[in-house]
């Protein structure tokens, strides 16, 4: 290899559906264990099939080609026995609602406990007591007690918990949260982003959300996805204080900010994300950018600068420009 | 004097809890809403704001209180008149999904409300007039909900709500369920359907953000009561309830902030609401909570100098203050 080896490297992942519908359109993304990155976009650009991809997890009929490789281990393209063993031992996956990965009749210490028995050689009792250590650890009080309740006893919040040390039980390499602190207060979703932040760091951590709010409590870099693509990435700071791509900087300025109100309405981007299927000529957010030009007709590919951050846009809000 | 359309006093729903007593969802509630202006409703989820909001609109009968709306006590009206008075109010839930016959195409959606209340008149022109006016295209028209996204489903969900002129609409987490970008078109749409219409807005959310920007009042509410309520530029500016202020360090900001500390309050969830004791309800969560805190329930008080309201011992205290 003449590059140097990245934690989680993924390059050109493509996923399709049957129909030839390509929904994930060549994402190229890298991770250096112990970072967070949030892949961050409007529903339907892709965020949720680009990590199932890396876990092996795409719906029927979805099919992904080229490559994610975590820690010399290739995840993309693996039959389902291997597929097993990764998702086991190395990647771990919070979803949006803990209601639909845990058994509703069986007490949540049980839950954490038949996972532990995969990973582990523990004794019975021994992944007993470590599960009642591992909802400790993740924050939830009253842990003994609470071992023993059904999921629907507790509440989201500790739901959520649950499904984290669970995640967390195999010591993953690789965390995947999808949006998972979406339906939560938020005064809940500040306590679980920073039980997160704590017990990511020495994995790589993919933070899937919509919310820019969010992305900025929790990332180290961003990835902002549009249409199937990553047309943005950089460090946090860079990217939240003077982003480079229009999309970026029109999503940015849609969220409204509790410190500096705006007077008048809201600013919004306008027109749509393109529609499943829809095939837009030459950079797919042409219809909706007030810079594109006829270069525009040629899609631009995602390139490099000299912030750490790279653009796929002919002309990329300059570095020193206030994109306002 | 200032006009409040709606003005609700005491209200109290209790609802039974399986072999626990009750549950009192909503523990003597007092509120006014000025014509034409936004009352915000804020808190954690189960803290009241919805059934609030089904009182409000006589969708539900407190236990005890009342609730006038222009002048007439809702919950004293006789089956007819209340018929009448349910054409000027009307709701927008969050999940347009659940609140759209999934069997309706748009178009019968909108018109429904006015052939139920013999509207009279052109109710085709009157549909497309209303599809115009939330923007939705009128291509749409025939489509059914599952063939929407979830903006213009909300769009469609506010056309009825506004197609027989209501007085008052209680958005109930109206774009929760939306991407913020959608949720900022939907947004600048409520504000300009009360520019033109002159609406009156209980608006329900746990966007602090969204609230600024769109309410002239907020009343922040905790385990069925308001414990803090006032102009929403004071309020936002210079909380005075520490729940106020949890909610405000709570709530993500759209740029990289200092991450550490991480607000400090935040420790702690809601408890049930069956579990009210003596005291300060806030007490378990309270960073300033004292021994008075925890043997003397605060009333909700105005605070001088202020067109503010809280219920803390200390809302005028620097200490609070400095919190
Ligand atoms: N099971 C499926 N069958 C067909 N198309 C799908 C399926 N799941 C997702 N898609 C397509 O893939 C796109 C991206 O979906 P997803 O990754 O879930 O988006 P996101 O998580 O960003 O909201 C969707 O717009 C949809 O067109
Ligand atoms: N119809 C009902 N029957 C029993 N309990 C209810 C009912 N509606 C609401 N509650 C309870 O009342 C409390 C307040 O609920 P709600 O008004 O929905 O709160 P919010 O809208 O603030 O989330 C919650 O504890 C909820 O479980
Ligand atoms: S490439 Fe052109 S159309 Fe695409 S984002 Fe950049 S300026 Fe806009
Ligand atoms: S009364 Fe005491 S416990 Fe309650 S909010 Fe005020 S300081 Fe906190
Ligand atoms: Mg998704
Ligand atoms: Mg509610």
């Amino acid at each position: 290899m003449t590059e140097p080896a990245t934690f989680l490297r993924i390059r050109d992942l493509r996923i399709g559906f049957g129909s030839g519908h390509e929904a994930v359109r060549g994402v190229d993304l890298s991770a250096e264990r112990g970072e967070t990155v949030a892949l961050v976009g409007e529903s339907g650009c892709g965020k949720s099939l680009t990590a199932l991809a890396l876990l092996g997890l795409l719906p029927p009929g979805a099919s992904a080609t080229g490559s994610a490789v975590l820690d010399g281990t290739e995840l993309v393209g693996r039959d389902e026995r291997a597929l097993r063993r990764i998702r086991g031992a190395r990647a771990g996956m919070v979803f949006q609602d803990p209601m639909s990965s845990l058994n509703p009749t069986t007490p949540v210490g049980a839950q954490i406990a038949e996972v532990l028995a995969i990973h582990t050689r523990m004794s019975r009792s021994a992944r007993r007591r470590r599960a009642v250590e591992l909802m400790e650890s993740v924050g939830i009080p009253d842990a003994a007690a609470r071992a023993r309740q059904m999921p629907h006893q507790l509440s989201g919040g500790m739901r959520q918990r649950v499904m984290i040390s669970i995640a967390l039980a195999g010591r993953p390499d690789l965390l995947i949260a999808d949006e998972p602190t979406t339906a939560l207060d938020v005064t809940v979703q500040a306590q679980v982003l920073a039980l997160l932040r704590e017990r990511a760091r020495d994995t790589v951590l993919l933070f899937i959300t919509h919310d820019m709010g969010v992305v900025a409590e929790i990332a180290d870099r961003v990835a902002v996805m549009y249409a199937g693509r990553i047309v943005e990435t950089g460090p946090v700071r860079a990217v939240l204080d003077a982003p480079r791509h229009p999309y970026t900087a029109a999503l940015l300025r849609s969220v409204p900010d509790p410190d500096r109100p705006v007077a008048g309405e809201l600013p919004t981007i306008p027109g749509q994300v393109p529609a499943a299927g829809e095939r837009i000529e030459g950079c797919p957010f042409r219809p909706r950018c007030a810079r594109a030009t006829d270069r525009c007709l040629t899609p631009p590919d995602l390139t490099p600068d000299e912030t750490g951050g790279s653009v796929a846009c002919w002309h990329p809000h300059e570095l020193t420009e206030a994109a306002s | 004097m200032t006009d409040h359309l709606v003005v609700a006093e005491g209200l109290v729903k209790h609802y039974p809890v399986r072999g626990r007593g009750t549950l009192a969802a909503v523990d003597g509630v007092d509120l006014r809403v000025e014509r034409g202006t936004t009352l915000a409703l804020v808190g954690e989820s189960g803290c009241g704001k919805s059934t609030t909001g089904r009182l409000l609109l006589a969708l539900e009968r407190p236990d005890a209180g009342r609730v006038t709306v222009a002048g007439q006590e809702v919950h004293a009206l006789g089956r007819r008149d209340l018929r009448a008075l349910r054409r000027t109010m009307q709701p927008v839930f969050q999940d347009p999904y659940d609140a759209l016959n999934a069997r309706m195409t748009v178009e019968r959606i909108v018109a429904e409300p006015l052939r139920v209340h013999h509207a009279g008149g052109d109710v085709p022109a009157r549909v497309r007039e209303l599809l115009a006016t939330v923007s939705l295209d009128p291509a749409l028209a025939s489509r059914y909900p599952h063939e929407l996204s979830g903006g213009q489903r909300q769009r469609v969900a506010i056309a009825r709500a506004i197609a027989l002129d209501p007085a008052f609409v209680v958005c109930d987490e109206p774009v929760s369920a939306l991407d913020v970008s959608v949720q900022a078109q939907v947004v600048n749409l409520l504000r300009r359907l009360q520019d033109e219409r002159g609406i009156t807005y209980l608006f329900i959310s746990h966007d602090l953000a969204l609230v600024r920007h769109l309410a002239q009042r907020v009343a922040v509410m905790y385990l069925g009561r308001i414990v803090e309520e006032g102009p929403a530029g004071e309020l936002f500016a210079d909380p005075r309830h520490p729940y106020t202020r949890l909610l405000l360090a709570a709530a993500p900001r759209p740029r990289v902030r200092d991450r550490d500390p991480a607000p400090v309050a935040v420790a702690g969830e809601t408890p049930g609401a069956l579990s009210r004791g003596r005291g300060c309800a806030f007490a378990p969560r309270c960073p300033l909570a004292t021994g008075l805190c925890r043997t003397d329930d605060p009333p909700l008080r105005a605070l001088p100098g202020t067109e503010r309201k809280a219920a803390c011992h200390y809302a005028e205290s620097s200490r609070a203050g400095a919190a």
